[in-house]
């Protein structure tokens, strides 16, 4: 089991998650008051006895790599495995960016050809939950499929985001079909798998023909063929990469802890964070069913919300059902309701932030934000007193002057020279 | 010529800390919550530039050893930097354990040697400050001083308890007096020297051959050295806490809790460095209340905490309420305990609707009334407390295993 590779996709761009991976891959998504979404997996790996971890990054990786190093926070740095960032590069034929998830694994074939292993787990990195992937590889392994395939029975789940999977009595897939429009199947695929190494190499190097997807090329096919067979997970698991989803995960981390336990001795996450001092609370602070990250400096109220290392909030300032990301702050005064405060942003004295009741959906993300949630980008400063309404998205690194000192309503969109990336997808 | 080298006196008993120092090196002392004692003086050199760092134990080191972890968290485990952890050990020649800190030092000797610095730092690993060395070791050249003694200004009533000295417009100094009862000045001695190193060589020598000396820095080579070399004072004048006792321990903690505290543990071009696991943040729950305090990363609080320092991984229930209190890691403050005016050692478990630090008795305590009289009541590591019990003021408890029915301590008494 130790030998298994695991290979972690942590590529796309995101337009789902808007503003917040504008700058940065979803898999550094920061989560949970001190955590990158990527922590979960790589957690999940070290704690399940897998040393040896290649992350396939290719999108805005500088915050992904920064945060993995050398892989020193979750003991990968070793002398035989550890963690390997593999990013796209010129060989000696046509250079080419990673072209899909089947291409990426391609481009790095080596690396798999390379260890001694008999079977490789594929993982997004843009999941959170805690699972013992030695019991899925152990599954695996004693029923010979070529490829299983993590599942959760299909209740009460988004159609049209995840892999629809028929599963019959003995565990084999007997249909897959990615994003169903209708929920007419009894299982939902996680993303995760594992496969046979020498089926995955064999099949990536026809896949390469294909649409460079590990899905369509690789495990559809096996499909067919009665190959894959279904592992059923009941664990809490939930896919961060859309924005209702990202939003409704942490909360549940501050409302109903014990879905994802945090502090689990016995599963620990692991994460890459530098040294803070403790948390100050002041007089008259308020923190209610919050979780508060070391290095803030707290006199407002606090309420069912997540504040990271080093967020300021001033007395007399509320943050509601919100998450706030590293040394973001809120000014004396100020409310922020419902909303995702990227890192280092500034919110104004007496301004407010979800204000009113979600009416409309975003205006130019109106599939992705559409439950109420606003977000304010990366070191983006809310003008004072302004009040900015739900469904509202305010881009990274704007100055105050680029913010019109007026009620930004409902479902508005603010990103400066940011427009031109929702031009470019 | 190398870099300038740094010794960290870290190897002393601390008795005057009582239970907190009864396992544990008092460098190891936890502080702030987060920090042990001896970050202050390990940072203050990484963040000075001063890479080379040699750790002197002695006295119960395992906590110490644990906790530096060859450099790794102050970044001193480079290709260029360095920490080495000194320890006495049995030689081919002589072998005895280290009799003060100038003979912990000089059985040492060739290691500092051997690295052929120009100049010696030695500090002690006691202190909370933060300092720049750089000043002082340039002050140290400028003035072409032989040895550098940083001092400070201090109360009146608190120079007894250190050494003092006469400056003369030089900053030379021409007098020291070592823990006098009648000091002739109030300018303290911070215990950390620097020495050009063949002059730390011939001092270390000169004071092992004396069969009179107490081999100790303070008390036997400063005075001695003051006579025939060039010794100077550098004056600083920031923050500076000698830790040593229950009762500044407590105050340099409650101070952290000032509005402009006197040393910001968060400052980015200073920071105070530590070796700490990942853990989640903390979390406070439905009723969880806090004010006036420190919390840390781990924390789970459904009680109330009011002024006071709740170091990693605490938990306080529901109804507890924890006042003007340093709580150490991995506490169970079970729900309805009231604790008031307390130093909570690590893994103490606290039974319900406990009370500790109850009462207007404010009597000394009996076994160390003049250290522990300031009303702080000190309960040893891994304790646990039974349910029900009541403890009063400048008490000290520290039991083992399971005590069955509750414990009634009155003010000043101990339980060990």
């Amino acid at each position: 089991m130790t030998n298994t590779l695991v290979m972690i996709l942590a590529g796309g761009a995101s337009r789902e998650l808007p503003v917040l991976t504008s700058h940065r891959s979803k898999a550094a998504l920061p989560y949970g008051g001190r955590y990158r979404v990527i922590d979960f997996c790589l957690s999940n790996c070290v704690n399940s006895g897998m040393y040896r971890v290649g992350i396939l990054a290719q999108y805005n990786p500088a915050s992904l790599i920064a945060h993995i190093g050398n892989g020193m926070p979750w003991d990968l740095n070793r002398r035989k495995g550890g963690v390997m960032i593999l990013q796209p590069y010129m060989g000696k034929h046509d250079p080419t960016w990673f072209r899909g998830t089947a291409d990426a694994l391609w481009q790095h074939i080596q690396v798999i050809q390379d260890i001694d292993c008999e079977h490789v787990v594929l993982l997004s990195a843009d999941q959170v939950y805690k699972m013992n992937y030695t019991q899925l590889v152990a599954y695996h392994a004693s029923s010979g499929a070529a490829v299983t395939v993590a599942v959760k029975p299909s209740s009460g789940l988004a159609p049209g985001r995840y892999g629809g999977v028929d599963v019959d009595e003995d565990g084999v897939i007997r249909g897959f079909t990615e994003k169903p429009e209708r929920d007419t199947f009894n299982f939902y695929s996680l993303g995760i798998y594992v496969f046979r190494k020498d089926v995955l190499v064999e099949r990536l190097s026809v896949a390469c023909e294909g649409r460079h997807d590990v899905v369509f090329d690789v495990l559809m096919p096996l499909v067919k063929e009665l190959r894959a067979r279904a592992f059923v997970f009941d664990g809490y698991w939930a896919d961060v990469g859309w924005l209702e989803e990202y939003y409704g995960s942490s909360m549940l981390l501050v409302k109903q802890p014990h879905l994802l336990d945090l502090n689990d001795p016995s599963w620990r996450i692991f994460t890459n964070m530098g040294i803070r001092p403790p948390s100050l609370i002041g007089r008259g602070a308020e923190i209610e069913s919050s979780l508060i990250a070391n290095g803030c400096y707290v006199e407002g109220k606090v309420t069912r919300s997540i504040l990271f290392p080093g967020v300021t909030v001033k007395s007399g300032a509320r943050v509601e059902d919100s998450i706030v990301f590293s040394d973001a702050s809120v000014a004396s005064g100020a409310t922020v309701r419902c909303a995702i405060v990227d890192k280092m942003a500034r919110i104004g004295r007496d301004a407010f932030v979800g204000f009113g009741n979600p009416t409309c959906s975003n205006s130019l993300y109106p599939d992705v934000v559409s439950s109420g949630v606003s977000v304010i980008g990366k070191r983006t400063a809310v003008p004072d007193g302004i009040r900015i309404g739900r469904n509202c998205l305010i881009g990274r690194e704007l100055p105050s002057e680029a913010i019109p000192s007026r009620d930004i309503v409902c479902g508005e969109t603010i990103l400066g020279e940011e427009t031109w990336q929702k031009i470019s997808l | 010529m190398a870099e300038d080298l740094a010794i960290i006196l870290a190897g002393g008993a601390g008795k005057r800390l009582l239970l907190l120092s009864e396992r544990r090196a008092k460098p190891a002392v936890p502080f702030g919550g987060m920090y042990r004692i001896i970050d202050f003086a390990l940072s203050n050199c990484v963040n000075s530039g001063v890479g080379h760092v040699f750790v002197l134990s002695q006295y119960l080191p395992r906590s110490l050893w644990r906790h530096l972890n060859f450099g790794k968290p102050w970044d001193l485990d480079r290709l260029k930097a360095e920490m080495m952890i000194l320890h006495p050990y049995v030689g081919s020649s002589e072998s005895k354990w280290y009799e003060g800190n100038a003979d912990a030092v000089y059985q040492n000797l060739h290691f500092i040697r051997e690295r052929s610095p120009e100049k010696v730092l030695i500090l002690g690993g006691d202190h909370i400050y933060k300092m720049d060395y750089r000043p002082l070791l340039d002050f140290h050249r400028k003035k072409g001083a032989d040895l550098t003694v940083a001092v400070k200004r201090v109360r009146p009533e608190e120079t007894t308890k250190f050494g003092t000295c006469l400056l003369d417009e030089d900053k030379r100094i021409i007098e020291f007096e070592e823990k006098a009862d009648r000091p002739k000045s109030n300018l303290a001695s911070m215990g950390i020297y620097v020495f050009d190193t063949e002059v730390l060589a011939d001092c270390l020598i000169r004071d092992a051959r004396n069969a009179n000396s107490t081999h100790d820095f303070g008390r036997d080579i400063v005075p001695w050295t003051i006579e025939d070399r060039r010794v100077c004072g550098y004056e600083f004048n920031g923050y500076w806490q000698d830790v040593g006792t229950i009762s500044t321990y407590f105050e340099s903690n409650m101070d952290l809790l000032r509005p402009e505290p006197p040393i910001d543990l968060d400052d980015r071009d200073w920071p105070i460095l530590t070796n700490i696991e990942d853990l989640p943040p903390a979390r406070l729950l439905k009723l969880g209340r806090a004010s006036e305090s420190m919390i840390c990363d781990g924390c789970i609080i459904n009680g109330t905490a009011e002024s006071s320092i709740i170091s990693p991984n605490v938990v306080i229930e529901e109804g507890a309420v924890v006042r003007n209190s340093i709580i150490f890691a991995g506490c169970i403050i079970s729900r309805g305990a009231k604790i008031n005016l307390s130093i909570v050692d690590k893994h103490v478990s606290v039974g319900p609707n406990v009370k500790i630090g109850s009462g207007v008795d404010f009597r000394p305590n009996e076994e160390h009334p003049s250290i522990l009289a300031s009303g702080v009541t000190v309960i040893g590591r891994g304790s646990h407390i039974p349910g029900g019990s009541v403890i009063g003021r400048n008490c000290l408890v520290q039991t083992r295993g399971g005590a069955d029915g509750p414990l009634y301590l009155e003010s000043g008494q101990t339980l060990v």
